[in-house]
This record gives structure tokens, sequence and C-alpha cells, in this order.
């Protein structure tokens, strides 16, 4: 029992001090589930995220194999009840509060605002990603065939992912 | 661009079925794209300026970003009940897959054996993340809003400045565009 609440709290308050997504959060992680608590090795840990990769759902959900670890199925329940619980109860009341606003001027002032800096964080967002997974020609066509069949074709995402893990099984032995 | 009168509220089944989909085929990174292809291109419950504005939100918060979104776009649509449902479509199926997955790699399954598929699928999410950025690029607002967006690629992408810094640079000239353009 102990062990749920401590996972719990671990991942509740990572969640909470992680600002511009997850991935920023990942070496305080480290240190606090191979460090301070020993529920993972270092190479359970990175495999832990490299699982997440190959599994639907966000790449947070790699707390699951951690609270797996330490506590079983019911750990891992409370592990992803941890990183996007209290989270995303805070997006709720953000959500909940904007909306009361309804659709006055000064909404949409702020949505006018908004725009072009969002566009600018998922473009670094784009740019992490053709870092981490564009290294040679091979990547390089199956990441621009997914960008024309999407953009272009209108061709669902699942789609072109399921292109690019073919394509992997193939040829990127 | 849609405009929001020709929007919707969807019943909570249409919900449902929209964010399992969503939940169930994510994979790889870029999975803002999902979203905005479900949610914006297909059902049209939401307009590009609005996803724009639940990303750049969702990522103000502190927590995962896309449990965020799903959270967030969850209860623009149906309320409590909709966030609700958003995030747990999104989670479960992708928890319940890692549990399983985990539970092999605890008995002995070497993780390199998703390497290739790794490597596949995140060379596709990294185009899919591109062609997601190619059909919003309609949210800069015109050219004025272009390098304001350049910006805070630059800031957040190359030189990996902390998310509030980020913000506070870009957001004043951004404000800036967007009053002219509402007197305009």
């Amino acid at each position: 029992m102990s062990d749920l609440i401590e996972l719990f709290s671990v991942f509740a308050r990572l969640s909470l001090v992680a600002f511009g997504g997850g991935v920023g959060i990942l070496p305080e992680m480290e240190r606090q589930v191979v460090g301070a608590h020993g529920w993972v090795t270092h190479q359970q840990f990175v495999d832990a995220f490299a699982l997440s990769q190959i599994t639907p759902g966000p790449g947070m959900l790699m707390v699951a194999v951690i609270g797996y670890r330490a506590a079983g199925p019911v750990g891992a329940a409370v592990a992803c009840f941890g990183m996007f619980g209290p989270a995303a109860t805070v997006a709720w009341l953000a959500a909940d509060r904007w909306s009361r606003l309804g659709d006055r001027p000064a909404v949409a002032l702020v949505r006018t605002t908004l725009g072009p800096v969002a566009l600018g964080l998922l473009g670094a967002g784009v740019y992490t990603l053709l870092r981490l997974g564009v290294h040679g020609p091979g990547t390089a066509i199956v990441a621009g065939a997914s960008l024309v069949a999407v953009a272009s074709w209108s061709r669902s995402p699942a789609l072109a992912v399921a292109f690019g893990a073919g394509a992997g099984m193939l040829f990127f032995r | 661009m849609n405009h929001p009168a020709s929007r919707e509220r969807p019943s909570l089944f249409a919900l449902f079925r929209s964010f399992l989909l969503i939940g169930v085929t994510t994979f790889g990174g870029g999975r803002a794209a999902y979203f905005h292809d479900e949610l914006v291109i297909r059902q049209q419950w939401v307009t590009d300026e609005e996803f724009l504005e639940a990303v750049a939100i969702s990522q103000l918060l502190p927590g995962p970003n896309i449990g965020n979104l799903s959270a967030y776009l969850g209860q623009r649509l149906r309320g409590w009940i909709g966030a609700i449902i958003a995030l747990l479509c999104l989670v479960v199926p992708g928890g319940a897959a890692i549990v399983i997955t985990a539970w092999l790699y605890f008995q002995g399954m070497p993780a390199s054996v998703t390497t290739p598929v790794g490597t596949g699928v995140a060379a596709a999410a990294a185009g899919l993340a591109g062609a997601t950025l190619v059909r919003l690029r309609g949210g800069a607002g015109g050219l004025p809003g272009v390098p304001i967006a350049a910006l805070a690629f630059v800031l957040f992408g190359l030189l990996a400045w902390p998310i509030y810094l980020v913000l506070a640079v870009c957001l004043p000239p951004s404000f800036v565009v967007a009053w002219v353009r509402q007197r305009a």
C-alpha cells in the first residue's frame, strides 16, 4: 500500500513540474525511480521509454512499466493515474474557466495571439522528432512519404505510421 | 479554415468513438496530428484556431501535453464528462498495451526486438508532425504571424529555452499583431 502511495505521489509531483511536455522531466524521473526508489534499473528505464514508443497512446505511459515493476498491474494503473490525473484536472479547470468567457472579442484576440506562437512551438516539436527519427536516406524517405501522404493526400496519420512500422520491419534491421 | 458557426456539439458516444480511435492509433511522437486529423479535419468539431489555442494552453500547463490536450478538448466539446471520457480513451488502451508489453519484457523479451519497428515509426511520426504543421499553416494569421512563429520555433526548438521564457518573448509582439488585425 505504501508503495502505491509513493508511486502516485512521485509521478503526480513530476507531472506538475513538467512544463512544456513530458520529455523535459525524464532526467528527474530517472533520478527518482532509479536512484531514490530503485524501482527499475537504468537499462530498464531506457527500455521503458523504448516500449512506450511502439505501444499506442502518450509517451508518458512509460510510467506504467515502472509502476508494473514496482507493484504489479495495480502499480501500473496508479503510476498512470499519478502522471495524468492531476495535470488533466488542471487542464480541465483551465478549459472550463476559459469556455465560460464565451466568444467575446477579447477571447478572439487571445486566440489570434496564441495562433502563431503555438505554430512555432509545434514546429519545434517537428524539429525534435526529425532529429531523433531521421538519420540516413531510408528514414528520410519514410518521413517524406508520411508527410506527403498526410498533408497532400489526406491519408490518416495511423496509416502513415503503420507504413513506417512496416518499412522498419523490412528495411531497418 | 472552417468557421465556428459550422460546428456542432458531438454526442457523448461520438466523442467516445473519436477519442478511442485517437487513443488506439497514436504511435511514436507527433501525436497532436491525430487530434487535428480526427477532430478538426474529419469531424469538424473544432476549428484550426481553436485547436492551436488548445495546443498552446496544454503546453503552457504542467503535465504530459497530449493528456492535457485531451482533457482540454474533451471539456470544450462536452464539459467535465467529455474531459473524463477523452482522457480515459487516450490512456486506457495504450496503458493496457504497455502493461502487456512490460510483462513480456520482464519475462525476458529483449527490448531490442522492437528496434526496427521503432525506427520506422519514429521516422513516419516526424513526417506526420510536419504534415500537421503544413495543414495548420493558416493559423499563423497571415504574413505578419510568420516571423512570430519563426521566433517561437528558434527559441524553443533550436535554443531550447524554457517554455515560459519563450512565451514571455513571443506573446507581446503576437498580441500587437493580433490587435492590429482585429482593428483592421
